[in-house]
């Protein structure tokens, strides 16, 4: 079960930063295809279009999730920053996670096994939500600009490779 | 005044002082860099406005020091030589103001660099890689602390930064190079005839 792609998106639902973690496997795409301008990042890491796609359809289902928690006891426990499963797709499921500024980030597993280890996907969004802080506090970073940032990058591959890797060994 | 008593001092007049949150003086000081980069077009003048804020301020730090350090009971001697001066201010005055402490390295009689490797001002920064920022000396605001701070002891200096840990180097220099020993005096309209 490995991570396939994280995405982070906005209040608005603006994508914020968006990462492949196999992007050599997918040079299908052009620069004519990229619809949200992730082609020219300085990473040199595209989203391919089609998980691109269906990580903002998925955006409805975690609409639907977040608004009928706001209807309900409202967003008091710890917990309840975590949404879970957003929407099954051909291979691979979507999770979501949102913060309490109504940031959004999602997460496209490839799932292999019937299981979901969903205990080290919420420490990899909780590292995430860290890294994006973290981004926050320097003075250069837009409040509503895409996320460019090398510390930021390399701080999301780190966690997506330990996500990867305690998975990967979990299955083998 | 040795080197560890010079540490020393500055480790106890820290901890007089009333502290403020890390984090906030780092943010303060970041949209302070911020609204300069706005009004400003050129990073030579972002750094040289810096440079005038650290002035006003080490103009006023010096005195806080002093008193500060009599009210404690510590001697802090005149300073025989340059290289004394340098070590008082990066043992004793970087920890009470900053608490941090910094390294002296001599180059000559009259010159010295400042070794600063933590840099709370810099907390979170990170500059953007576009070519125009390599000259942004973010953390400039010393420069101006220490020439202000040296003007009201007579010792007219010039600091530059050489290196910036935000602009990819290990750690942060400052040059200080010692330009004229001021003399004390009114000027020429008071002199008695």
């Amino acid at each position: 079960m490995s991570l396939q792609c994280l995405a982070i998106i906005g209040k608005t639902n603006e994508p914020l930063y968006m990462m492949d973690v196999k992007a050599e496997e997918d040079p299908v795409t052009t620069n004519e295809d990229d619809a949200f301008g992730f082609g020219e990042s300085q990473r040199g890491e595209r989203l391919s279009l089609d998980k691109e796609f269906m990580m903002h359809a998925s955006i409805d289902n975690l609409e639907e999730a977040l608004g009928s928690q706001r209807q309900g006891k409202g967003r008091a426990s710890a917990d309840s920053k975590w949404i879970g499963l957003l929407c099954p797709m051909e291979e691979s499921f979507i999770y979501g996670y949102s913060t309490s500024t109504n940031i959004k980030i999602l997460a496209m597993i490839s799932d292999s096994t019937e299981d979901s280890r969903e205990v080290h996907l919420k420490t990899l969004f909780a590292k995430v939500h860290n890294l994006f802080v973290e981004y926050m506090l320097n003075p250069w970073a837009g409040l509503q600009n895409k996320i460019e940032s090398k510390k930021f990058d390399s701080g999301i591959q780190e966690a997506v490779n330990v996500y990867n890797e305690t998975n990967g060994i979990a299955w083998a | 005044m040795s080197k560890s008593t010079a540490a020393a001092n500055g480790h106890s007049l820290w901890q007089k002082m009333p502290k403020a949150n890390a984090e906030l003086f780092a943010l303060t000081y970041g949209t302070l860099v911020t609204e300069l980069v706005r009004d400003y077009e050129s990073t030579e003048d972002i750094n040289e406005q810096l440079e005038k804020m650290g002035y006003s301020i080490g103009v006023r730090c010096v005195d806080e020091f002093l008193a500060k350090a009599d009210q404690a009971g510590m001697v802090i001697p005149p300073c025989r030589a340059f290289a004394e001066t340098a070590e008082v201010m990066a043992k004793t005055g970087f920890r009470m103001f900053l608490g941090v402490s910094a390294e002296v390295q001599m180059i000559s009689d009259s010159s010295f660099s400042l070794l600063i490797y933590e840099n709370p001002l810099s907390l979170f920064v990170e500059l953007p890689s576009d070519p125009k920022w390599k000259d942004l000396k973010y953390s400039n605001l010393y420069c101006g602390i220490l020439r202000g701070s040296l003007e009201q002891v007579n010792l007219r200096v010039e600091c530059t930064f050489v290196k910036d840990v935000l602009q990819g180097d290990d750690v942060n220099e400052i040059r200080v190079d010692l330009k004229e020993v001021l003399v004390d005096g009114a000027g020429e309209e008071y002199q008695e005839e």
